[in-house]
C-alpha cells in the first residue's frame, strides 16, 4: 500500500512537472540492458540464458538552498530461460524519493535513499543501509546491486566531526532468489531432488516469516566521522536484521541430512537415504537481529589510496550441514589500496578476512577463518572511450574464484556498450563450486539521458 | 660605484626588473585570484576529425590563510552530471583531492598516482589542475618576449623529483602584468613537445586577471580541450561550507 502510494506520488510529480515549470527541474534517466548466455549447456536443470533490463527516471528540484526534493522510479525486468522453464519478473518500484531540509549545521532527509557507510570499494563490509539485489549474486557490481531504502536520516556537522543518525521502520535484508534460477539459494538442490523419482514427492517450499513494518522491527544506527591529519575516519553502530547471504533456516524438512559436498546434494542425499526422515515440505526461515559495530578509514600513502574497514557482528547467520542455521558472532576486516600507474593502468587490490567466533564443525560453507582477495585492473584507450577491465575474487582459504573480464566502448559520452565473461569455479563443497555451472558470456548497453 | 648606484636606483624603481625564474614562479603561485569566485564554464572536447563533445560545469573557488579551495561540479553530460572534484591546496604545497561519484554516493580521496590521469576524458590531467608549489621544481628564466601583444617572461620549469610530474619540463609564457601563464609548452620525459596550453582571451575582471578562453592541445593526437568561462563573479562572499565534503555530496 505504501509502495503504491509512493509510486502514485512519483507519477503525479512527473506529470505535474511536464505541465508546469519543467525548466526549474533537472530530469535524468538511465537505461541498462544485459543479456547473458551460459558457456556450458551441461545440465537440463540449468538456465541457459538470462536478460536483465532496467529503466530509471529521476527528477530533482531545489526550490531554495535549504530544500531538496528528489523523486525517481525504477522499472526492472529480469528473465531466465532454461531448457524447460522460463521465468520472467517485471516490477516497478520507487527509486530515490526523498525530501531533504538543509540547515546551517544539520541536514534532515526523509524518504527512499541510498546511504553509503564505509570506505572500501567492492568488498565493503559496512555498506549495510541499502538493499542489495542479490538475484544475480556477486556477478553484478555494487552500484548495480544497490537499491534505495526508506530512512529518516539526520546529520549534524561540526568543523571537526559529523554525527549521523538513521532510523527506519522497514526491516531490511538482502533480496535473493530462493528457487527457479541458477543463482537461487535452494534451486540446485530442489531441481536435483525433483529429477529423482525417489524425491519427486518432496516439493520443497519456503515459508518466510518476514518481520512486519513497525517500531518493534525498526532499524537504527549512529555514525561519527571526521578527518584528522589526512585520514578520513568513521565509527558506526547499526542495529539491524541479519544481512548475510544465507537465510536463518529455523526448520529444514529433511531430517538426518548432512551435506559434506553441497555441489552434489543428490549424491549426498542418496547415500544418506536410509537414515533420512522427511518431516514436511516447508522450509521455515526468519530474519534475526544483528548489531554491527564498525570502523573505517581512508587516506593516501606514497601516492596510493589506502582504505580499511572493520566490522563486528554480534549475531550472524550461517548454514549448518543439515541445512538448518546457526547464529554466531562474527568479525570481518578488509584493507584495500589503489594505484594508477603512469601507463594508465589502474589497480585496486582488497584483502578481506573474516572469522567466525565460536566456530563449529557443523557449519556448511564457511571455515573458521576465511580470506579473500579482490583485484580490479583497468586500462583505457582512445581518449578513455575504450576500457578493458578485469575484476577477480579469489577465496584464499577455499581456493574458489570469480573472474569477470570485460571490455566497454563508449559510442558517445552517454552511450556505452560492453561485453564480458563471468567465470566461477571452486573445489568441491565450496560456495563457488555450487555456482560453477553458471559461467556466462554477456553483452550489454548503458544509456544515460 | 656610480654604475652600482644607477643599477640600484633602477632596481628600486622597477622591482621586477631582476626577477629570477623561481621568483616568477612564486609570483604565479601567489597570483591574486580574489577571496572567492564562482564561474560557469564550458569544456569542449574536440577530436582531430572535428567531432565535439561538450561538458558544462560550475567552478567554485575560495582562498583563506590556510589554503586555496576549488570545487568543480559537472552539470552535463548526463553520464558525469553530479560528479564533483574538491581540491584543497594548502599554502605549504600539500594538497588534498576528493572526487564525488554520484552513482556510488561515495566520496573518494584521490591518491597522488591519479595526478597523471586524464581529467574527465579531457586533455587536462589532474596535474595540470594543480597549483604547482615552486620549491618542488627548478625554474629558469629563459627570455622575455611578447605573447599576443602582451610582454611576457618565458620560464622553463622541471621537477626536482620524477614523482612530482609526468612531464620532463615545461616552458611558460607568463604575463608581466598579472603573472598569468598564457602559454605553456609541455614536454615529455624524452624531451618531446607533447601538449600546448594556449590562453585565447584574458582580461581583468573586478581587478583580477582572468583567462576567459583557453585550449589544451594534445599535439600527438591532434585532440583539443577548449575551456570557456561564460560568467565569473569574484568576491561575493561564498560560504566556506561550500568547500567541504558535505557540500560535495549534496547532489
Amino acid at each position: 500500500m505504501v509502495k503504491k502510494a509512493l509510486l502514485a506520488i512519483i507519477l503525479g510529480f512527473f506529470l505535474w512537472n511536464s505541465a508546469y515549470g519543467a525548466e526549474k527541474f533537472d530530469f535524468s534517466g538511465r537505461f541498462f540492458a544485459r543479456g547473458a548466455i551460459d558457456l556450458k549447456h551441461d545440465k537440463a536443470i540449468e538456465d541457459q540464458r538470462l536478460d536483465h533490463e532496467k529503466l530509471r527516471l529521476e527528477a530533482r528540484f531545489s526550490p531554495s538552498y535549504s530544500l531538496d526534493i528528489k523523486t525517481g522510479v525504477l522499472l526492472d525486468r529480469l528473465a531466465y530461460y532454461g531448457n524447460k522453464n522460463t521465468r520472467e519478473e517485471t516490477r516497478v518500484e520507487p527509486w530515490e524519493t526523498y525530501l531533504r531540509y538543509v540547515g546551517r549545521a544539520f541536514e534532515l532527509t526523509i524518504g527512499n535513499q541510498i546511504i553509503r557507510w564505509g570506505k572500501v570499494d567492492e568488498l565493503t563490509i559496512l555498506d549495510n543501509l541499502t538493499r542489495q539485489d542479490m538475484r544475480e549474486l556477486f556477478t553484478l557490481r555494487l552500484e548495480e546491486r544497490q537499491r534505495p531504502w526508506p530512512w529518516l536520516r539526520l546529520q549534524y556537522f561540526q568543523d571537526s566531526f559529523t554525527l549521523e543518525g538513521v532510523f527506519t521502520l522497514w526491516p531490511l535484508w538482502p533480496e535473493r532468489d530462493d528457487f527457479d534460477s541458477d543463482w537461487a539459494v535452494f534451486d540446485h538442490l530442489r531441481k536435483e531432488l525433483a529429477r529423482d523419482p525417489i524425491f519427486q514427492a518432496l516439493n520443497l517450499k519456503l515459508k518466510k516469516d518476514e518481520p512486519p513494518v513497525g517500531l518493534k522491527n525498526a532499524e537504527w544506527g549512529l555514525r561519527l566521522s571526521g578527518t584528522n591529519k589526512g585520514v578520513d575516519w568513521e565509527v558506526s553502530y547499526l542495529y539491524a536484521h541479519d544481512r548475510s547471504f544465507y537465510y536463518y533456516v529455523e526448520d529444514y524438512p529433511v531430517k538426518g541430512l548432512w551435506l559434506e559436498h553441497p555441489a552434489e546434494p543428490l549424491k549426498d542425499l542418496r547415500a544418506q537415504l536410509p537414515s533420512l526422515n522427511i518431516t514436511g515440505d516447508t522450509i521455515y526461515v526468519s530474519y534475526p537481529r544483528d548489531s554491527i559495530f564498525g570502523f573505517a578509514f581512508e587516506t593516501t600513502f606514497h601516492d596510493m589510496g589506502v582504505r580499511g574497514e572493520v566490522a563486528y557482528h554480534t549475531s550472524r547467520v550461517f548454514l549448518k550441514k543439515n541445512l538448518e542455521a546457526v547464529k554466531k558472532p562474527y568479525l570481518q576486516w578488509v584493507i584495500g589500496i589503489d594505484y594508477r600507474f603512469e601507463s594508465g593502468l589502474y589497480l585496486n587490490l582488497q584483502f578481506l578476512q573474516q572469522r567466525i567466533l565460536g566456530w563449529s564443525e557443523d557449519i556448511l560453507f564457511d571455515p573458521k577463518l576465511d580470506s579473500y582477495i579482490f583485484v580490479r585492473l583497468s586500462k583505457s584507450f582512445l581518449q578513455d572511450f575504450l576500457e578493458i577491465r578485469l575484476d577477480g575474487t579469489y577465496g584464499i582459504t577455499t581456493r574458489g574464484y570469480f573472474l569477470n573480464p570485460e571490455i566497454a566502448y563508449k559510442i558517445t559520452d552517454d552511450f556505452e556498450i560492453f561485453a564480458g565473461l563471468h567465470l566461477i569455479d571452486g573445489p568441491q563443497g565450496t560456495f563457488f563450486d555450487v555456482f560453477d555451472h553458471n559461467d556466462q558470456v554477456y553483452l550489454g548497453l548503458e544509456l544515460n539521458f | 660605484m656610480r654604475a652600482f648606484l644607477v643599477l640600484l636606483i633602477i632596481a628600486i624603481a622597477n622591482p621586477v626588473w631582476a626577477l629570477t625564474g623561481e621568483e616568477i614562479a612564486w609570483k604565479v603561485y601567489n597570483r591574486p585570484q580574489g577571496k572567492d569566485s564562482l564561474a560557469e564554464s564550458v569544456m569542449i572536447l574536440k577530436s582531430a576529425s572535428g567531432r565535439e563533445k561538450t561538458r558544462t560545469m560550475k567552478v567554485y573557488f575560495r582562498e583563506d590563510q590556510k589554503a586555496r579551495y576549488t570545487l568543480i561540479r559537472f552539470l552535463s553530460p548526463k553520464d558525469i552530471a553530479g560528479t564533483a572534484f574538491l581540491s584543497i591546496a594548502y599554502h605549504n604545497g600539500d594538497e588534498d583531492q576528493f572526487l564525488y561519484l554520484p552513482a556510488l554516493k561515495r566520496t573518494r580521496r584521490i591518491a597522488g598516482s591519479f595526478r597523471f590521469h586524464r581529467f574527465v576524458n579531457s586533455d587536462f590531467i589532474y596535474e595540470d589542475l594543480e597549483r604547482h608549489y615552486p620549491p618542488k621544481y627548478h625554474h629558469e628564466l629563459l627570455k622575455e618576449e611578447p605573447f599576443q601583444g602582451d610582454p611576457c617572461y618565458v620560464v622553463k620549469s622541471w621537477p626536482k623529483k620524477k614523482k612530482d610530474s609526468i612531464y620532463g619540463y615545461w616552458i611558460q609564457w607568463i604575463t608581466k602584468e598579472g603573472f598569468l601563464p598564457v602559454r605553456i609548452d609541455l614536454y615529455d620525459r624524452k624531451g618531446r613537445l607533447s601538449k600546448r596550453f594556449t590562453a585565447k582571451e584574458w582580461k581583468k575582471i573586478q581587478g583580477y586577471w582572468t583567462v576567459l578562453s583557453s585550449e589544451m592541445e594534445d599535439l600527438k593526437n591532434k585532440h583539443k580541450t577548449i575551456l570557456k568561462i561564460n560568467k565569473i563573479v569574484y568576491d561575493q562572499g561564498l560560504d566556506p561550507s561550500i568547500f567541504t565534503k558535505r557540500s560535495l555530496e549534496r547532489w
